[in-house]
């Protein structure tokens, strides 16, 4: 089982359609597949019709194996699992703060769903707290989308300098999310994070009315618009995504590269800074 | 994405959920139970939409004998391919396949789309060919059951089929199936099977898809076809038991013939060898029950048989284990090997093209021609043959039992090769006699001589396969250097395989000594004889 994350102390950045849409892909091609809509704002358990409820909220979920077996729901879609948010989640940090060990706690959750899943992908809310750190802890790679800015890329270099300090730190997977190509600064970050090799992936998601239409339709990308260039650029993510986890068994960038990547980082704004044209 | 494809077990295997129903016109019908489930229920109908439905399997049923179930599903838009492990709570998960130019599947699990299926699949059926076994051709109606969102929390799919074995048009009508698909998390499924069962009268069926569609085309489910079923009882005459099993041996020849010219999937070769050379042994081993002329002659062509395939499985051995012998020489060794297997390859290719050969021929056709015949002709046979096979079969399984014992006791760290091969063949014969008739004895003590016996075979083949690759890699390197074909790292690296093989063979020589003190030992005696 591989377990994964969109996550971004920014909020707004796509976390949710990303977690979905890789979910239903995930799905496609036939691996067991669960997300966990940890935001209790419950936007993925929106995406699929399925109610943001769970038995015994965040102490529920803490107690153990039998209270997050019940809470999983079926979506409409075959090898897709949902486990649902719950607005009590915004208590979860103070549940897991209570059990011992909290970090290793969550991760030990997960074990009894190796056996049904090949993939968990969390839907994690912004911030960093108890229930990040938790999913840092247990995560094989967090995805990490990132909005061409200037501001959007200095949170990147904060949860990067964050992670140095987590044990077992997952494999981060930036990637460029809501690219306007019009944009003249998006443009430009596209191409520096192409020929900077600063550790983004390649596939980048446009800024698409299609991904915002999700929330009417309430189905993924895969379903509603199987053919549009959001969802060719989420195959390509996903795609490279599960390269990643089969292909390179890094479990993480170490110390040094963090660094060293945060260096190209700075030089990177700088570079933006110095050369932000007029948009078109 | 498709919709979850049936199988052969319930969904969840905690409730019947399958129900078989009346043709449509007839009263029941699945038109008239949507209408009820419409009345009783918030629902979403799907399309009509036409099924198209291919199981596919090994030929020797690998995949539905390991507990999952394939589906090759093609649809008006899209086609899938459905595997669904039985007993797993996991509805069967709807995969992209990859279709060949001519829209038929891959041949092998290795060429299947990297994921799950790919290497559940894999591991279950290689090295063997995927094929068709039955074909589902019909219309599938779905009907969702919504909640208040809309979202749906069951599913009930209708299927009219008619069932096709693999290349024929002509096909045969199955009842309608009507299957109440649970979402996980959600009850509601329990809602509609008791509304199924306790308003509309509906009974569950036991029989799942896959049954009644291979029963439709002469197969039995989770059944290899190449493993000799004759009907036998304890007290039927020993001649006609014996008939029973050669016709049962002959079918199997028959059914693999075909496929002994797949250079790939090289079981089809070995499973058409096992029967030949089973017909030989039982042929030698109660030709007391059978008449004088029918063994005398067909004896002596079925041993011609054996030859004509023998080096083609020995060369088809050899090069799928090729990997694993190499296994840690390192890549400039393997580099260097390269013309030996090249070698061997040509070697194998020629040895098949003599199996096909004498496949084609008059001699063969005349021999399971005339077999046939002689099987089913009727001739008053010896004394023996009126005496009961339990009687017959357990005298001998004791006198192979004591052929195995004796040959076995012979063996010391000095014995030839050639006595590790005579203690193989004793021991197969013994094996051949309990796997054709073990059925006619107490079922637990016949799996435990067999587990006994498995043992001391498995260590005498491997060390027969050791020396006999040895041989053959002796026989290679003096043909490269004849031929020029071979430098000296060729022939150094074929001179340490050699050396590496012996090693193996020497330890699996003292190994198979070890198995049979086993095997012979005072605990095992009731096991093979009636004392």
């Amino acid at each position: 089982m591989k377990i994964l994350a969109t996550y971004n102390i920014k909020g707004g950045v796509g976390k949710t359609a990303t977690a979905v849409n890789l979910a239903a892909l995930s799905a496609e091609g036939g691996y067991r597949t669960l997300v966990w809509d940890l935001d209790p704002q419950g936007a993925a358990s929106f995406y699929f019709r399925i109610r943001a409820k769970v038995k015994g909220g965040a102490a529920g979920i803490v107690k153990g194996r039998r209270a997050l077996d019940g809470a999983i729901r079926g979506t409409d879609y075959a090898g897709l699992d949902l486990l649902p948010a719950d607005f009590r989640y915004r208590h979860l940090d103070i549940a897991l703060a209570d059990a011992r060990h909290p970090e290793r706690r969550r991760a030990r959750l997960l074990e009894p769903l190796a056996d049904s899943n090949d993939h968990v992908i969390h839907d994690c809310a912004p911030s960093i707290s108890r229930v990040s750190e938790s999913v840092f802890e247990a995560a094989d790679a967090l995805l990490v989308p990132t909005i061409p800015t200037p501001l959007s890329l200095r949170t990147l270099g904060q949860l990067l300098k964050h992670l140095r300090d987590v044990p077992n730190t997952p494999t981060v997977l930036p990637f460029l999310c809501m690219v306007d190509r019009r944009k003249a600064l998006h443009r430009q970050f596209c191409r520096w994070a192409e020929q900077a090799s600063v550790g983004f992936l390649a596939a980048a998601i446009p800024y698409s009315s299609t991904v915002e239409r999700m929330g009417l339709r309430r189905r993924p990308l895969t379903e509603d618009a199987p053919r549009s260039p959001a969802t060719t650029a989420y195959r390509a993510l996903w795609e490279e995504t599960l390269q990643r986890l089969v292909g390179e068994a890094r479990l993480g960038p170490s110390r040094q590269e963090v660094k060293a990547m945060l260096r190209r980082l700075e030089r990177g704004e700088d570079l933006v800074g110095e050369a932000a044209p007029a948009d078109d | 994405m498709v919709t979850p494809s049936p199988d052969s077990a319930e969904p969840t295997g905690t409730e019947p959920s399958v129900f078989s129903l009346p043709e449509a016109g007839g009263e029941g019908d699945g038109a008239s139970v949507f209408a009820r489930l419409a009345e009783a229920f918030t629902v979403r109908a799907g399309p009509g939409e036409p099924l198209d439905r291919t199981l596919i399997d090994t030929f020797d049923a690998r995949l539905g004998r390991g507990g999952g179930d394939l589906w090759l599903e093609r649809g008006a838009e899209r086609s899938a391919l459905l595997w669904h492990r039985r007993g797993l709570r996991t509805p069967p998960v709807p995969l992209d396949p990859v279709l060949l130019d001519n829209g038929a599947l891959p041949a092998f699990a290795e060429e299947l789309p990297a994921g799950r299926l790919r290497d559940e699949v894999g591991a279950l059926a290689a090295p063997r060919r995927l094929m068709p076994t039955v074909r589902l051709v019909g219309q599938r109606h779905g009907l969702d059951v919504l909640d208040g969102v809309r979202k749906t929390v069951a599913r009930v799919v209708l299927e009219e089929r008619v069932a096709h074995a693999p290349g024929r048009r002509q096909g045969r009508r199955l009842p309608p199936l009507l299957r109440v698909v649970p979402i996980r998390g959600y009850d509601d499924h329990r809602r509609v099977t008791r509304f199924l069962v306790e308003q509309l009268g509906l009974t569950p069926t036991a029989d799942g898809d896959v049954a009644a569609a291979l029963r439709s085309v002469g197969r039995q489910a989770g059944q290899d076809p190449c493993t000799p079923r004759p009907e036998l009882t304890p007290e039927v005459p020993a001649e006609e038991a014996v008939r029973a099993v050669l016709k049962e041996l002959l079918r199997i020849i028959r059914i693999t013939e075909d496929g002994v010219d797949d250079a790939r999937d090289i079981e089809f070769l070995h499973d058409f060898r096992v029967a030949v050379r089973q017909t030989r042994s039982i042929l030698g081993q109660l030709r007391e029950v059978l008449p004088e002329r029918l063994v005398a002659h067909h004896r002596n062509e079925f041993r011609w048989l054996g030859q004509a395939t023998g080096p083609a499985r020995d060369l088809d051995v050899f090069i799928s284990d090729w990997p694993a012998l190499l296994a840690d020489l390192g890549p400039e060794l393997s580099d260097d090997l390269a013309p030996a297997l090249a070698y061997l390859r040509r070697e194998r290719d020629a040895a098949r093209r003599r199996v096909r050969k004498a496949l084609l021929s008059a001699r063969y056709r005349r021999l399971v021609e005339g077999w046939a015949l002689q099987l089913t002709r009727p001739v008053h046979g010896p004394a023996l043959a009126e005496v009961s096979i339990d009687e017959v079969a357990a005298r001998a399984i004791e006198r192979a039992w004591r052929r195995v014992r004796r040959k076995g006791r012979r063996l010391d760290a000095e014995a030839p090769i050639a006595d590790y091969h005579d203690l193989r063949i004793a021991a197969k014969k013994l094996r051949y006699l309990i796997a054709l008739f073990g059925g006619v004895f107490d079922k637990r003590r016949t799996k435990q001589a067999v587990t006994v016996l498995k043992r001391l075979q498995t260590t005498l083949g491997d060390a027969h396969d050791a020396a006999q690759q040895a041989d053959r890699l002796r026989a290679v390197a003096g043909a490269l250097r004849d031929d020029r074909k071979a430098d000296t790292a060729t022939l150094l690296a074929i001179g340490r395989l050699i050396e590496r093989i012996e090693g193996r063979g020497a330890a699996l020589q003292a190994g198979s000594r070890e198995a049979h003190e086993q095997f012979a030992h005072r605990r095992n005696r009731t096991l093979f004889t009636r004392r």
